[in-house]
């Protein structure tokens, strides 16, 4: 048996996947977490026409498998005239799937922040705005944090189903590599812990982050 | 147009939770550089009162003015109302994000768009003067709750407020630090600061007080100068002073 001995041919060819990948989470959590936020703010505004459809339309993709958002968005938007790659196509089906869960994550750290702090930015004269961005959102985010950075690990794992609409990202890659060189053992242990080079220095900033947060 | 010194008027003013009344027509006034001291049993519904001068609660009846001015809550220039009546809060709410510098610059920055660097002059005095000086840079998390209080006050300070108002400010603390407090506001007081309180000291609110109004069910029971809380006439609150001076 050839075990392992072919890492070095493979690398460059799942390293191209692994780039795939990061590019397809950063992009795809940046999307998420501004839509998110947006979800959060509209639910936590008070007023009912705008906290009402967004509660309906979070429940509603929070009830849809990625998978199939994933071909709604490649496939079938097509037909009615928007085109994506399947990169951009990928992008958008994650973001907006995570964008829910990131939205309620969000939204339960705006709740979480003490009533009093919002009596006490009222009392001083702040505007909603204002109190959001100065009182509400620095607190909030440090509950957030925790749960936030769970929803980031989970989006980079999940990442790997955009290779449903062929991103070429690194399960893609291993699958391709593996199918074409019989060498499942190499390829796949090498996929996995290309993966896990990623979530483990992840995990650990993030709890680095918590920790300094912390402190404040 | 007659001289009118008056700072906070209430005219009968009503307010109910759902079907409950709350507050079943009230009545009063704070003149400029008063200290009215509000008492009364529990839920008789002082901080109700309190928290409609600042549009905190909304009313259904009658009028709140400040200077003249109606407090709407729905108004759009409530958050300006805002500014002119500082509150300080039982539990001090100061933002635990903030040091204690930064909780009293926050609202003369951000709010009413003052120069930072004029601010924080004004801050530290401030903070000096309730005797904080070595406290500037602290978060809130690092300091007593006396010490927090007395931010909380430099914090309403900062808004050269036209009247404080105040509900229970030290009721949730432990009993050796609620010297200090009172000591900042009976400098307040001597500096003719209009002040409304809500206090079960009373032996605080018999030396400061100008006029005491005496809340029990959402209707002034009995009013007066510093005087009727030595011989109250009303027996409801004979009855209640009776029970916070003697607790046993
Ligand atoms: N948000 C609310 N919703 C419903 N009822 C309320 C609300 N806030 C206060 N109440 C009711 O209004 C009444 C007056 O409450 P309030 O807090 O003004 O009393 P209080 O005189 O300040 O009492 P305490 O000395 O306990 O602080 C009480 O019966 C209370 O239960
Ligand atoms: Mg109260």
């Amino acid at each position: 048996m050839k075990l392992f001995t072919h890492g070095a041919e493979y690398l460059p060819i799942l390293l191209n996947g692994l780039w795939l990948t990061i590019l397809v989470t950063v992009l795809a959590l940046i999307l998420a977490s501004a839509l998110g936020l947006l979800w959060a703010l509209l639910r936590t505004s008070g007023i009912p026409a705008l906290a009402t459809p967004t509660r309906i339309l979070i429940e509603f993709l929070r009830g849809i498998p990625i998978l199939v958002v994933l071909f709604y968005i490649y496939f079938v938007m097509p037909d009615i005239g928007i085109d994506l790659t399947a990169l951009q196509a990928g992008i958008v089906g994650l973001a907006i799937t995570y964008s829910c869960y990131i939205g309620e994550t969000f939204r339960a750290g705006i709740e979480a922040v003490d009533r009093g702090q919002i009596e006490a930015a009222k009392s001083i004269g702040m505007d909603r705005s204002l109190t959001m961005r100065r009182v509400v959102l620095p607190q909030a985010f440090k509950i957030v944090l925790p749960p936030y950075g769970n929803n980031i690990v989970m989006l980079l794992k999940d990442s790997s189903q955009v290779s449903v609409i062929s991103v070429a990202e690194l399960s893609m890659q291993g699958k391709v590599l593996a199918s074409s060189t019989f060498d499942n053992m190499t390829v796949f242990t090498m996929v996995a812990l290309l993966y896990l080079c990623l979530t483990i220095p992840l995990n650990f900033i993030l709890h680095r982050v918590e920790k300094r947060m912390g402190k404040a | 147009m007659v001289f009118d010194d008056t700072m906070i008027a209430f005219k009968d003013v009503r307010k109910s939770f759902g079907g409950h009344e709350v507050l079943g027509g009230i009545t009063a006034r704070v003149r400029r550089g008063q200290v009215v001291c509000l008492i009364g049993p529990s839920g008789a519904g002082k901080s109700t009162l309190l928290r409609c001068v600042n549009g905190l609660e909304d009313y259904q009846g009658g009028e709140i003015t400040i200077d003249g001015l109606r407090i709407d809550v729905s108004s759009p220039d409530i958050h300006e109302v805002r500014t002119r009546v500082a509150m300080v809060f039982q539990r001090f709410n100061l933002f635990p994000h903030r040091t204690a510098l930064e909780n009293v610059m926050e609202g003369p920055v951000f709010v009413l768009k003052e120069k930072p660097a004029e601010v924080r002059a004004r801050a530290v005095s401030l903070l000096t003067r309730v005797g904080l000086s070595d406290k500037m840079d602290a978060y809130p998390a690092a300091l007593s709750g006396g010490q927090q209080q007395r931010v909380a006050i430099a914090r309403a300070l900062a808004m050269r407020p036209e009247a404080i108002l105040f509900d229970e400010p030290t009721s949730a603390l432990d009993p050796e630090m609620v010297g200090e407090v009172l000591r900042v506001m009976r400098s307040l007081a001597e500096e003719n600061m209009t002040m409304l309180i809500v206090t079960h000291e009373i032996q605080f609110a018999r030396e400061v007080a100008d006029w005491v109004l005496f809340l029990d069910g959402g209707r002034i029971a009995e009013e007066g100068p510093a005087d009727i809380l030595r011989n109250p006439k009303n027996e409801r609150t004979q009855d209640f002073l009776r029970r916070v001076t003697d607790p046993a």
